[in-house]
């Protein structure tokens, strides 16, 4: 594989984790258009883990994901008492207060004579750890892929499981599940906190991946494309989100003829999903007779 | 088992519950009747927590609930259906009813992502047991929103039983029932719902009342104006005049 087909492919990786994180929330419920700020804290985080006090990569990603789950979690219990767009409008504010945060904070410290660190708009150079410990492009994709599967194995278990439909029976309507005797204010910081994980374990990859991270990186719109890849890919399962994923970084990417037309088309495609297909390509309901299908054909073979 | 002392719910200026007195009585089934917007519903949302009321108290089985959150409440064993249905549409009808032994089985976090709804977890043959009763066995794996309307009244009755509660809420189980669909309800809630349990029931369908009822509770406007047996808070002229109409000759 040339170095370009591994890029794309890291990139959808990476971007995985935050569509992942934007789609826990969907499952209960929850519109963010701030998960782009726990990919970005967690970026800075366990950049500055690795870059400025050499923790190992692992240390890192655990810093970063902590960071970020710890801060989801406040800022969920923070909002806890708004409901639809007044959560959405929230999560976005709280989203573009950290990006602004993050454009004038300064803090670097001395490491091998050289300045490193978080440097205000010019973004926090200097995160070599793949160059200082000579890890291929190759090597350091199969680490995202790695957590990438151990992520959508969890959410998997998550949603087999009585939390999974917990999780869906507080989407799906609050004040009922509130009703079955379900705590429903626990549930939804306990999801917040996990999506903020989520999304935080991408951002650590990806600024061991690409080097240095800017605040501008992890502007809204990013935020807004990690809600998109749910709604496109579907709601059903946790391989909805990546389907959506695929589909935007790595089809329309690959498609270079459109290419200064990208966001219109990625636009007009949410757009169609949404009026015929609300609840995306792989929705509860296919979900359900895919299942059916498939139990229905082990039956026959047993 | 269930004591109301001067419960009073405001919305704004709006009384919609104006010091209500309740008592309801182990093993009974109270009717609560009253024209609409009389509070009937308000009542019920005030006492399984949808919100706290706005002055007296709420006891069940000795213990104060007045101002609890809606899962203690639950918790605690007072169930409850939804006038104008409340399931979950993309589970089926098996996950509906299952869902609502979750507050029951407890094992904290790991306990939950462990168990799931296809293995043995809650009460699965408890579950079956229940929709069996209730003619929705044969709708098991049926999505819940995929069910005819007498169908989706009967799973919720089914679901608010799963969990054995001392006291059920019924809100309206035969609305927008046919009257054989309403008879057959009338039939459940006598054979099923009522026996081993405190019920109370709000319907407009008199043949439901009369039918199922031990004792009656009128509301009008926020107030409680009669309570009784049933043929005789029936026969009361101010119930007559608040429920039925003055002048009119009872048509149900």
């Amino acid at each position: 594989m040339d170095d370009y087909v591994i890029t794309v492919l890291s990139n959808i990786g990476m971007i995985s984790f935050i569509a992942l994180s934007a789609y826990l929330l969907l499952l209960t419920g929850e519109i963010s258009f701030g998960q782009q700020a726990y990919f970005g804290l967690s970026a800075y985080a366990a950049g500055a883990a690795t870059a400025m006090f050499q923790l190992p990569i692992w240390a890192g990603i655990l810093v970063g994901a902590c960071v970020a789950g710890i801060i989801a979690m406040v800022v969920g219990a923070l909002t806890l008492q708004l409901s639809g767009l007044y959560f959405s409008v929230a999560t976005l504010a709280f989203a573009e207060m950290a990006r602004l945060i993050l454009l004038i904070v300064e803090i670097q410290v001395e490491v091998d004579g050289e300045m490193v660190g978080p440097e205000g708009a010019n973004g926090f150079h200097g995160i070599r750890w793949m160059f200082e410990r000579d890890i291929s492009l190759t090597e350091f994709m199969l680490l995202i892929y790695g957590l990438l599967a151990l992520t959508v194995i969890f959410l998997l278990l998550v949603e087999r499981s009585r939390l999974g439909s917990v999780l869906r029976m507080l989407g799906s309507d609050d004040l009922l599940a509130e009703m079955q005797g379900l705590n429903t204010v626990r549930y939804r910081i306990l999801a917040v906190g996990a999506a903020g994980v989520i999304a935080g374990v991408g951002g650590a990859l990806y600024a061991h991946f690409t080097t240095y991270v800017e605040p501008q990186f992890f502007n809204v719109m990013l935020g807004v494309h990690a809600l998109a890849y749910g709604l496109i890919g579907g709601l059903g399962t946790a391989f909805g989100p990546l389907i959506g994923v695929a589909i935007d970084v790595g089809f329309l990417e690959a498609i270079r003829f459109i290419q200064g037309y990208r966001m219109i088309v990625f636009g007009g495609l949410v757009a169609i999903l949404l009026i015929f297909m609300p609840r995306g390509i792989l929705d509860e309901e296919r979900v359900h007779r895919l299942k059916a299908v498939f139990s229905r054909r082990n039956h026959a073979r047993a | 088992m269930l004591a109301l002392r001067k419960v009073e719910k405001r919305f704004g200026a709006l009384a919609a519950l104006d010091r209500i007195d309740l008592e309801v009585a182990a093993g009974e089934v109270l009717g609560l009747i009253g024209p609409n917007g009389s509070g009937k519903t308000t009542l019920l949302n005030t006492v399984t927590g949808v919100y706290p009321p706005s002055g007296g108290r709420i006891s069940f089985q000795g213990a104060d609930i007045t101002g609890w959150r809606g899962h203690r409440i639950a918790r605690l064993g007072i169930a409850r259906t939804f006038q104008n249905i409340r399931l979950f549409p993309t589970m089926t009808v098996f996950q509906n009813v299952w869902a609502s032994q979750h507050s029951r089985v407890s094992g904290g976090l790991l306990g939950l992502l462990r168990s799931s709804p296809s293995r043995r977890c809650g009460d699965t043959g408890r579950v079956d047991e229940i929709l069996e009763l209730f003619g929705l066995l044969k709708d098991r794996e049926v999505l819940a929103k995929n069910l005819p309307l007498p169908a989706r009244r009967r799973l919720e009755v089914a679901r608010a039983l799963t969990t054995d509660p001392p006291l059920v809420f019924l809100d309206e189980p035969a609305g927008g029932m046919t009257p054989a669909e309403t008879a057959d309800m009338a039939r459940l809630i006598h054979e099923v719902v009522a026996p081993n349990r405190t019920c109370v029931v709000i319907e407009h369908k008199m043949a439901l009342i009369t039918g199922v009822c031990t004792r009656i509770c009128v509301l009008d406007f926020g107030r409680k104006i009669a309570e009784g047996l049933p043929g005789d808070v029936l026969a009361d002229a101010k119930v007559r005049e608040a429920y039925l109409g003055r002048d009119d000759a009872p048509d149900a």
